[in-house]
C-alpha cells in the first residue's frame, strides 16, 4: 500500500515536471522563432485559403504536391501580370518625384516647388481666415532639410527592409508548401499527443471553431473581395487614375468595421486633391462610396456574415478602436476576428467541455 | 524510416480486409489513411460514455472491447467487438449522441476517423463513398437482424 503511495507521489511529481519542461521549451522556441513568427502566421492564411483548391484538386488523384505547384504558378504568373500593369507607372512617378527634388533642392524647398500647388493655394486660403495659425510653417517644416537627412541615414534601414522582404517571400510560400501537403500528417501528429481522455472532446472542439470561425473568415474575403470589386468599377466608371489599386485599398481596410470605409477612401481623395482629376471628383467619389457602402451594410454583410458573427456592435467599435492603439492599422484590420475567434473558443470549449463529463 | 514504411505497409493490408473498405482500391485507401488517427488504449480504459457527443468512428486493430448499458448500477452488455470489427457508426448517419458506452477489455489499437473527415473523405472520392457506405448498410442490417432474432427467442 505504501509502495502504490509512493509510486503514485512518484508518478505526480513526474508529470509536474515533465509539464513544467514542455512549457518551458515552448516560450523558449516561440521566443527563438519570434522574429518569424509573422511569416509563420502569414503561411498559415495562405494555405487555408489555398486549402480548398488542393483538396478540390485532389479527387482527380492529383498529388498535392503538384497541385499545390500549379497553384503557385498560377498565382505567380497573374502577380507577374499586377506588376507588369503597376510597375511602369510606379517607376514614371518615382521618376517625376525625384525630379521635384532635384529642382527643389537647387531653389530650397517650399510647397509650390513640389508641385503641390493645390495645397499651397488651400493653406493661402486657411491662413487668409485664420491668420493665427502658422500652417505655412508647420508644413513646410515637414520637408525640411534635417528631416531628408534623417531619411538619406536610414538608408541601411531599407536595406534591412529589402532583406525581409525577400525573406519573407522564400519563407512564406516554403511554409505554406509544406502545411498544405503534409495538412493531415500534422493534424494526426498533434492529436496523437493528447491523452484518450481529452482525444474525441479536442477533435470536436477544434472541427466546432473551424467550422464558425472558417465560415466567419471566408465571409469576410468574399464580402471584402465584392466591396474591392465594385469600388473598382465605380472608380473606373468614374475615370478615376489606379482604379485597380484605390478600389483593392477600399476593399482591404472594410473589414475594419465601422472605420475602415473612411481609411479605404483616404488614397483616392489624395490621388484627386494632388492629381489631375477635378475636385468636384471628391463629391463624385463620395457617393460612389457611399452607394457602396450601403450596398455592403444592407445587402452583403447580412447575407454572408449576418448571424455568424454574434458579437455586440459596441464590443465590435471598441475591439477596433483597441486593435489600432495596441498594432496600429493590422490590430484594426485583425482585431474582430481575433476577438471572435476567442469568443469561439471559449463559448465552444465551454459547452463541449459539459458535454465530456470533463468539467 | 524504413520501419515508418513497413508500418503504413501493414495499416494498408489490414483496410483492406476490414469488411467496410474492402471494395477501395489502393488509392483510394492510400488517401483515407490520410484521415485515419491511431488511439492505443490500455485495458478497462474507457473509449466514450453514453450521451457524449458522437465524433469518431472506430475499427478495431487489435484487442478486444465491450459495448455496454448502464440502468440503475447494472451493467447490460450489448456486444463485444473484436479485430476488424467497428463501432461508432450511428453519427455518420444521424445527428445523435453516443448510444452506448465503450471500454477495452484488453489492451486494444483502434483506429479513428471523424464523422466529418468521413463525410469529407465521401464527398471527395464519391465512389469509394458509396461501397463504404454500402457496406456499412450491410453492416448495420446485419446487426438489426441479430437484434430481431434475439428479440424473437425471448
Amino acid at each position: 500500500m505504501n509502495n502504490t503511495s509512493q509510486s503514485s507521489t512518484r508518478s505526480k511529481t513526474v508529470r509536474w515536471i515533465i509539464i513544467i519542461i514542455n512549457l518551458l521549451l515552448a516560450v523558449v522556441s516561440i521566443l527563438f522563432y519570434k522574429s518569424i513568427l509573422s511569416y509563420i502566421f502569414a503561411s498559415f492564411i495562405i494555405a487555408y485559403l489555398i486549402a480548398p483548391i488542393i483538396n478540390y484538386v485532389e479527387r482527380y488523384h492529383i498529388s498535392r504536391a503538384i497541385s499545390i505547384l500549379a497553384v503557385y504558378v498560377i498565382i505567380g504568373f497573374l502577380l507577374f501580370l499586377l506588376f507588369n500593369a503597376i510597375l511602369p507607372q510606379m517607376i514614371q512617378q518615382y521618376d517625376a518625384i525625384q525630379e521635384t527634388i532635384v529642382n527643389a533642392s537647387k531653389e530650397g524647398f517650399s510647397l509650390s516647388s513640389l508641385g503641390l500647388t493645390k495645397l499651397d493655394n488651400y493653406i493661402t486660403n486657411l491662413e487668409t481666415k485664420f491668420p493665427n495659425f502658422e500652417i505655412r510653417e508647420q508644413v513646410n517644416s515637414i520637408f525640411s532639410t534635417d528631416k531628408i537627412n534623417k531619411a538619406l541615414s536610414q538608408i541601411p534601414q531599407i536595406f534591412k527592409g529589402v532583406f525581409n522582404l525577400l525573406a519573407f517571400l522564400i519563407v512564406v510560400p516554403v511554409v505554406s508548401f509544406f502545411l498544405l501537403k503534409d495538412e493531415r500528417v500534422f493534424m494526426r501528429t498533434i492529436f496523437s499527443t493528447i491523452g484518450n481522455r481529452y482525444f474525441e472532446f479536442s477533435i470536436h472542439l477544434f472541427e466546432k471553431i473551424e467550422e464558425s470561425f472558417g465560415k466567419f473568415f471566408r465571409a469576410l474575403l468574399l464580402e471584402s473581395f465584392l466591396v474591392a470589386l465594385m469600388s473598382v468599377i465605380g472608380l473606373l466608371i468614374l475615370g478615376i487614375p489606379y482604379a485597380l489599386i484605390l478600389g483593392i485599398v477600399v476593399g482591404v481596410a472594410n473589414p475594419i468595421k465601422y472605420l475602415g470605409p473612411f481609411i479605404g477612401a483616404v488614397p483616392t481623395v489624395l490621388v484627386i486633391l494632388f492629381g489631375p482629376v477635378p475636385d468636384i471628383y471628391l463629391l463624385y467619389i463620395t457617393i460612389m462610396y457611399f452607394i457602396v457602402q450601403q450596398i455592403d451594410s444592407l445587402i452583403l454583410f447580412p447575407w454572408l456574415i449576418g448571424k455568424s458573427m454574434d458579437m455586440h456592435p459596441l464590443l465590435v467599435i471598441l475591439t477596433v478602436i483597441a486593435g489600432g492603439y495596441a498594432f496600429g492599422i493590422l490590430g484594426m484590420l485583425f482585431g474582430v476576428p481575433v476577438v471572435f475567434l476567442l469568443k469561439t473558443i471559449v463559448e465552444v470549449s465551454q459547452k463541449s467541455l459539459k458535454e465530456f463529463e470533463i468539467i | 524510416m524504413d520501419e515508418n514504411v513497413r508500418e503504413e505497409k501493414d495499416l494498408l493490408k489490414f483496410l483492406k480486409k476490414v469488411s467496410i473498405f474492402r471494395d477501395l482500391s489502393r488509392s483510394d485507401l492510400k488517401h483515407l489513411r490520410q484521415y485515419l488517427y491511431t488511439r492505443n488504449y490500455a485495458a478497462g480504459e474507457q473509449v466514450f460514455k453514453k450521451g457524449y457527443p458522437n465524433v469518431i468512428f472506430y475499427i478495431v486493430r487489435e484487442g478486444e472491447l465491450k459495448v455496454y448499458l448502464k440502468q440503475k448500477n447494472e451493467e447490460i452488455e450489448l456486444n463485444r467487438i473484436k479485430p476488424y470489427g467497428q463501432f461508432g457508426s450511428f453519427g455518420l448517419f444521424k445527428d445523435v449522441k453516443r448510444t452506448a458506452s465503450v471500454v477495452a477489455l484488453e489492451d486494444s489499437v483502434l483506429l479513428g476517423i471523424s464523422k466529418k473527415d468521413l463525410a469529407t473523405f465521401v464527398h471527395n472520392f464519391p465512389q469509394a463513398g458509396v461501397n463504404i457506405l454500402y457496406e456499412l448498410g450491410c453492416v448495420l442490417s446485419e446487426h438489426i437482424i441479430s437484434l430481431n432474432e434475439r428479440l424473437e427467442n425471448e
